[in-house]
């Protein structure tokens, strides 16, 4: 959803747009997000499928709940006074009215697609990206930004795995061009032993993979969005890294983490209001937050992990 | 938001357990308990078989109803009566094997049968057994005879 808000005006004209439904059932798939931004609330709703959007509205809370603009099919239906300019541009089949207006500096949406473009993820539309951000991508980034190759040294030092720091080198082929890499320096008796990446530990090299980009939410203050964040690294390191977003010391610009995790524990890091459980029943998923749970199955002053793991609140599988 | 709901996710939540034990939504330590362990057959009292299958059905439901609350709510609702000691004027006898200490009553079950039995005495309330070293439990009634014909106390009204 991301791409296509931000960057479908750059598509091809007939491309399809980037969405797989339910086993390709032909019908239209719909999405909503809420968010803040700009000390407003927003609302984005979308509903589309591989062809074509079939509507997207935006409504914007202030004091009360507004709709900013709304269009079906290729048509703008309704925009409030500072969005009419956009009913004067032809709209595309495949292209978001957000792309749209940023594309040609329309007035008005600067804050909506402003969010979506500080949203980072290693999902796209076909699923979760194992090489989203690659060793060499992430030692280029912090080769370019000092303070976070810092960051990330700082955050791994602490992680006890035995780094004392992570230098950036690079290797120069035979046209000039030159691809940085990491050195990972352990101390031994006293002594620096540099290790590079193919024989560093799966965990260090999943940390330094992301914590540039973490580093980049934080000081952007967007939304990471991470499938299977905790893919090769020990669950204690898990709310080491979910606290980067907790702590205002850390976190000035409300940086927000969405994340997907098999690891229950760190439910109790993050209370009901701010888990959501995944189930599936006849293959279809669904979820639901914690909080919608009724009764008083979830306690506030018990622990979460145990009631899930019984599988009392479901997201476990039926073994 | 109506067109975002899923009814798969509705069931799913509406299914789940609502209560726990101790939780507000479940009181499950206020209801009385129904012990037969001490149940037995005396001439003038009768056993299970003697019922006819609907007073035996009477029984349960009223079983099932007196178990939603305490002993003490259907002592005031006077449903329950405790004579503390056997009475006098019985047909039946204190059998010997049932400790002395115990508070005979009855609970009412339709206008002149009866369920005989006894409590624990409060006194006995959170202590436990030297031996097997459970506490003792004063909110459940130990059903002792069938008492289809109010024989149990018989200088109550009938």
């Amino acid at each position: 959803m991301t791409d296509f808000c931000t960057k479908s005006f750059s598509w091809d004209p007939e491309a399809n747009i980037l969405v797989e439904n339910y086993y390709r059932n032909g019908m239209d798939s719909e999405f909503y997000v809420e968010f803040y931004h700009d000390k407003a609330e927003y609302r984005y709703e979308l509903t589309v499928n591989r062809t074509h959007v079939v509507r997207e509205v935006i409504y914007r809370t202030l004091k009360k709940k507004t709709r900013l603009i709304e269009r079906v099919g290729n048509e703008i239906v309704y925009a409030t006074k500072p969005l009419e300019e956009l009913k004067k541009l032809r709209l595309r089949k495949n292209v978001s009215i957000i792309s749209l207006a940023n594309q040609y500096q329309s007035p008005g949406l600067e804050s909506v697609y402003k969010f979506f473009s500080l949203i980072a993820t290693n999902v796209n539309w076909a699923g979760l990206r194992d090489q989203w951000v690659t060793i060499e991508n992430a030692a280029a980034l912090m080769k370019e930004q000092p303070t976070f190759l810092k960051f990330a040294a700082d955050f791994i030092r602490k992680c006890d795995i035995g780094i004392s720091n992570i230098l950036i080198h690079e290797i120069e082929d035979k046209e000039g061009d030159k691809t940085p890499f990491p050195i990972f320096v352990h101390k031994v008796g006293g002594k620096d032993e540099a290790v590079i990446d193919e024989f560093e530990s799966s965990g260090t090299k999943a940390l330094f993979r992301f914590l540039g980009i973490y580093k980049l939410m934080l000081d952007t203050g967007g939304v990471l969005a991470l499938d299977e964040f905790d893919i090769n690294l020990h669950p204690h390191i898990l709310p080491k890294l979910v606290n980067l977003f907790l702590d205002p010391k850390i976190n000035k610009n409300d940086a927000q983490l969405l994340f997907t995790t098999h690891d229950g524990k760190i439910l109790d890091l993050l209370g009901k209001y701010r888990t959501y459980l995944v189930a599936k029943e006849d293959n279809e998923s669904f979820a639901y937050r914690l909080d919608e749970v009724g009764g008083d199955i979830i306690r506030n002053d018990r622990p979460l992990f145990p009631v899930y793991d019984e599988g009392k609140i479901g997201g476990v599988p039926r073994l | 938001m109506s067109g975002f709901g899923s009814k798969r996710k509705e069931r799913f939540l509406g299914a789940l357990p609502s209560a726990s034990l101790e939780g507000d939504g479940d009181l499950l330590t206020e209801k009385c308990k129904f012990n037969f362990a001490y149940f037995t057959v005396q001439s003038a009292g009768q056993n299970f078989d003697d019922w006819e299958g609907d007073d035996l059905c009477k029984l349960f439901h009223c079983l099932k109803e007196y178990s939603k609350f305490t002993l003490d709510h259907w002592s005031r609702e006077g449903v329950l009566k405790i004579y503390r000691d056997f009475p006098k004027n019985s047909e039946f006898t204190h059998p010997p094997y049932i400790p002395h200490e115990v508070w005979w009553g009855r609970f009412r079950l339709a206008s002149a049968v009866r369920l005989a039995g006894f409590v624990v005495p409060g006194a006995f309330h959170g202590k436990e057994h030297p031996k097997t070293k459970r506490l003792f439990d004063c909110n459940t009634f130990y059903v002792t005879f069938l008492d289809a014909n109010h024989l149990f106390y018989k200088t109550e009204k009938k």
